[in-house]
Parts: C-alpha cells; sequence; structure tokens
C-alpha cells in the first residue's frame, strides 16, 4: 500500500483509469463508484472464563448487477471497514472479468483468532452470522 | 432548523462522545455491570448505503443514507429519519442511543435506532424527493419492518415522507402480508393509519413535565413566562398546552427568525400564521428580534424544541431563566450543562421530555397491529397516566442516587435495560 492511501483508495484507482480509457457512462461510473450497502455489527460475545467482549464485524456489499453478492469473510486484529470496502470492490472486479455471475461483497471481524478457544470461536462465527440476519442468504 | 445554528450541529464526533459521558457517568453510579456497558457504548447495527436516483433533468445523483440500530433488547428498533445537509453517522449514533434511553425510561417496549439521508431537501423538486425517500427505503430491504424497526419523522420528514416509505416498503412484501405492515412507520397521516391526538400529544407531555415541575417547586404557573424555541407540532403543541395553564408565551424562534412580547403571544395565532407563511417571521403581534436576545429573553423557562448544541458553552451565559426543558435530543451540550448545573438552573432531560412522544408513537404502532382505531382523548389521558409516571421515577432515581435529573434518567433506562441483560443472557 502506498503510504498515506488507503486500501480503498488503492483499488480504486485503476478502476477510474480504466473507466477514463473505455469512456465508461458518466451514470454508470458514479454507482460502481461507491459501495451498495456497509454494514457494521457490534456483537457481545461470552468468553470461556463467563466474562464478554464486544465485537466489531463487517459486511461490505458493492455490487449486485452482475448475481448475488459472494464473497469472504476475514477474521484478522487490524481489518477494518476500509479494508474491507476495497475487497468487496475487488470482488465484483474479477467475478465480471471471469464471466461468474456473482456480485462483489466481503465481510469479516476485527479479531485475532489465534487468542480465542475453539468454542469461543464457534461463538463468535455464530453470533455474527446471527447478528447479519437477513442481510446474507443463499440467493 | 438548520439556520438556527447550522455549524453547531456538524461536529457530530463530539455529540456522540458528550452522550456517552452521560452513559458511562450513569452506569458508575449504578455500578453498571461491565459487559453491559460494553455492549451499550456501540450501536447493535450501523447500515450505510450509497444509492442511486435519477433527478427530473435525467441525471444520476449519489445519496448516502444511515440507519443505526442502538439496542433492541427491550423492543424493536425504533427511531427518527432525518434530510439533513451535515448528517453523519456519528450523529445517527448519538441520537440512536438517546432513543435507547428514553423508550427504557418511559417505558415502551422499543429500543432506539436513528437515521437519515445527507441532503439539503429544500434544492429537490417534490418529485425527486419521493423519487430519494423511495429509493432509500428499498436499500433499506429488510433492515426494517413492522416487528424489527419502525421508522419515526423527524428533522425535514414530515408526514408525507411517511407515507412513501410506507408505500414503498408494503410493495416488497407479498399483498396477502400487507395489512400487517402498515406499522413499519409511525408519525403516519391520519388516513394512512396515523393516530388521533399525535399532533398534540409530545406537545402536551412537555407541558405536563413543566407543570408537575412547577407543583413541586411552588412556581405558580400563572406568573410565569416562558420562550420556545422551534414551533413545529412539539414547540406549538408545548405552548398552546402551557397557555392554557395559564403560563405566558414571550418569545418564540424558528428557522425563520425570533419574536418577542413582553405581555404574551397567543400561540394558536401565531401557530396560523406560521402555517400560512411557513414559519414565525413576519408574525405582526410581535417583535422581531436576534438570536442573542432570544437567548436572553427575561422568562422562567426555556423550552429548546427545535435540533441538538443550541446551547453552547458561549452561548449558555445568555440565559436568564430557572428551568431548560429540552424538548429536542441534547439542545445543550455536555459543557453547557454543567455550566447550568453550577448557576442551579433546573434541567428537564431530552430523554424524559421524549418520553410523550415515543408513547404516541407506541400508542399508533399498537392500534396499527390491532386494526384499533382510538379516540383522541383516550390517547391522550393514557399519556398522560404514563408521563407523571416516567417523571417520578426520574425524581426518585434522582434521590435515591442523589444526583441530577439528567444522571438519575440515564440511571433508571440503565437499570431497567441491565435487568432484561440479566434475565435473558447473552446467545449465542
Amino acid at each position: 500500500m502506498t503510504a498515506g492511501m488507503s486500501l480503498y483508495d488503492a483499488v480504486n484507482r485503476p478502476f477510474a483509469t480504466a473507466a477514463g480509457l473505455m469512456e465508461l457512462d458518466a451514470d454508470v461510473y458514479r454507482i460502481i463508484g461507491e459501495t451498495a450497502s456497509e454494514i457494521v455489527v457490534n456483537f457481545p460475545v461470552k468468553m470461556d472464563d463467563g466474562a464478554v467482549k464486544v465485537f466489531t464485524g463487517y459486511r461490505v456489499q458493492h455490487n449486485n448487477s452482475l448475481g448475488p453478492f459472494a464473497g469472504g469473510v476475514r477474521y484478522h486484529p487490524s481489518v477494518d471497514l476500509d479494508d474491507i470496502r476495497a475487497f468487496a470492490v475487488r470482488m465484483t472486479w474479477s467475478r465480471a472479468m471471469l464471466g461468474i455471475p456473482f456480485g462483489g461483497a466481503m465481510g469479516g471481524i476485527q479479531v485475532d483468532p489465534k487468542r480465542l478457544s475453539h468454542p469461543e470461536l464457534e461463538r463468535l462465527t455464530r453470533r455474527f452470522i446471527f447478528s447479519l440476519g437477513s442481510n446474507i442468504g443463499p440467493e | 432548523m438548520s439556520r438556527l445554528s447550522p455549524s453547531a450541529s456538524a461536529k457530530g464526533a463530539g455529540f456522540y462522545e458528550d452522550i456517552l459521558a452521560s452513559v458511562r457517568h450513569a452506569a458508575g453510579l449504578l455500578k453498571l455491570d461491565e459487559a453491559l456497558l460494553a455492549i451499550l457504548v456501540r450501536p447493535a447495527n450501523e447500515i450505510e448505503i450509497h444509492f442511486p436516483v435519477r433527478m427530473d433533468d435525467d441525471r444520476i445523483e449519489m445519496f448516502t443514507g444511515w440507519r443505526v440500530q442502538h439496542n433492541n433488547v427491550l423492543g424493536l428498533f425504533y427511531g427518527g429519519l432525518r434530510y439533513d445537509p451535515v448528517l453523519d453517522m456519528e450523529k445517527c449514533r448519538g441520537l440512536s442511543t438517546l432513543m435507547t434511553a428514553s423508550c427504557a425510561l418511559t417505558p415502551v417496549p422499543f429500543g432506539g435506532a436513528m437515521g437519515g439521508i445527507r441532503m439539503e431537501p429544500s434544492r429537490y423538486t417534490i418529485t425527486e424527493l419521493e423519487r430519494i425517500t423511495r429509493r432509500f427505503t428499498y436499500a433499506l430491504g429488510s433492515n426494517i419492518g413492522p416487528e424489527y424497526d419502525i421508522i419515526s419523522p423527524d428533522l425535514n420528514t414530515q408526514e408525507q415522507i411517511m407515507a412513501w416509505i410506507q408505500d414503498t416498503f408494503l410493495s416488497t412484501v407479498p399483498p396477502q402480508e400487507r395489512q400487517r405492515c402498515l406499522h413499519v412507520v409511525v408519525g403516519k397521516p391520519l388516513e394512512a393509519g396515523g393516530s388521533q391526538g399525535a399532533d398534540i400529544a409530545a406537545g402536551e407531555s412537555l407541558a405536563l413535565l413543566v407543570e408537575a415541575w412547577a407543583g413541586e417547586k411552588g412556581v405558580p404557573l400563572d406568573k410565569t413566562r416562558f420562550f420556545i424555541q422551534g414551533f413545529g407540532s412539539l414547540g406549538a403543541g408545548a405552548a398552546k398546552t402551557l397557555a392554557a395553564m395559564g403560563a405566558t408565551l414571550v418569545a418564540v424562534e424558528d428557522d425563520t427568525g425570533a419574536l418577542a412580547h413582553p405581555s404574551g403571544i397567543d400561540p394558536a395565532e401565531l401557530l396560523a400564521h406560521a402555517g400560512k407563511h411557513g414559519g414565525v417571521r413576519g408574525f405582526p403581534k410581535a417583535k422581531a428580534i436576534g438570536h442573542e436576545d432570544f437567548l436572553g429573553t427575561k422568562a422562567e423557562i426555556f423550552i429548546p424544541a427545535a435540533i441538538e448544541d443550541q446551547i453552547t458553552l458561549q452561548s449558555v451565559a445568555l440565559l436568564n431563566v430557572r428551568l431548560v426543558v429540552e424538548g429536542a435530543l441534547h439542545p445543550v451540550d455536555r459543557k453547557a450543562d454543567e455550566v447550568l448545573a453550577g448557576r442551579g438552573i433546573d434541567v428537564l432531560p431530552d430523554i424524559l421530555c421524549n418520553s410523550g412522544a415515543a408513547m404516541v408513537r407506541y400508542f399508533e404502532w399498537l392500534q396499527n397491529k390491532r386494526a384499533e382505531r382510538w379516540e383522541r382523548e383516550e390517547v391522550l389521558s393514557r399519556m398522560r397516566k404514563r408521563m407523571l409516571a416516567a417523571y417520578s421515577n426520574v425524581l426518585e432515581s434522582s434521590r435515591k442516587l442523589k444526583t441530577d435529573l439528567r444522571l438519575a434518567a440515564f440511571a433508571a433506562a440503565l437499570s431497567s435495560l441491565e435487568q432484561v441483560y440479566v434475565e435473558r443472557g447473552i446467545y449465542p
């Protein structure tokens, strides 16, 4: 990553250049130049020692004009909304390029999974999906 | 109301911090469970949406909207939706937190939420506003719903906007289920399922609190002067009821200007004027005054019922009153609040003063759910009974914890939330 530039800006730069080269329609540029929705959930999880910790999770949906939103979920201590946004956008481009009928999305939780026990990790995952509710689904 | 103090309402971050400081302080007094505090100092869900809308000239414009859902352990998410050029996520976080506290205190079985679109509504035509509203509702999808998250009017979003949201949401559910979903929006026009009494209930609830305060302090209302910022249904309703109780309205300010008359302004006449001219400005039976003169009005009671952050460290020195009634959410910032406390000026806090509004929204929701239509007097008498109960609850909390009414109100709200968490636990 270039110093002073967010991952999202870095991902968007070639998009802007390519859009210029191909003279992309200005309205389409404005729409796919932004994510469709960004959801942040703060959810409590009971740790093995009985304490409750609050975690932050993200789901960013960039574009679904080519098919349902699809994208990974990462657990990493330094993950933030900007990173997730950048990955969601890259998902849209790679699917469109490969002709896969999916749109671009990405999710994640700010957590170091190595510091959680297996049951804690399970509760964390289940609670995250519970919080996202109907924002995700097979179609 | 953006002309009242546009710069002040742009600092969302300080605003949210102010509110969290009160929550933390009250939690400390209560010795609230730490895990619960950790849950409450962050909203449960924050949704940011970027959506395109076609303008009348065929151009596409992108908008940003939010819905922040703070907590729903006491009931479904409920909160305003505003169209505001300086709206941001922090502002929604702060307001949704206040809504949770207000609902817990009232009590109504709702939790707090807040949302809106960043835009200056006066720049758009009515057809554009309709498309913006509908497109945003569509984008929110199943993040709102009559048994999940219900929307109420706020800054620049009156009944018409609510009716469009309702209609758009209903078109996303199967025809057989539409009648069961009318209450996805509250504050609707009467014909679209709104409640009788909604025009006056919130304003009257403020007047009831003032009456209860005056009774307790031995202040005769018929010798009391008051002035109001904001002359929408809340401000005008409070003014009408207080005038009927014998108090005198001596000054009013809204986004069109301020005016005063030392021997009194008739709220009904002023309301008729404002309805016709779009604001209080130009009312012939009072003198136009400046913003600072307005805040310095000599009176016993000041009712800020417009928007947040109106009384700051700079403007608080102008106030010359015995009581501040926070009709708006967070109209007094934290530093100004400390000054008021130091000067011995009483404050009826926002989360208590907004109970009346929450109640009448709850009654509307309940009527829709049960397919009932209550009479005006039934709505108002239920509101009055509950309002006085909420006030005594706050007074008792204040005596028990030996603290001011704001912290006492937060503490009363937090302890009901705590009780539910203890009973229900955290799953999974």
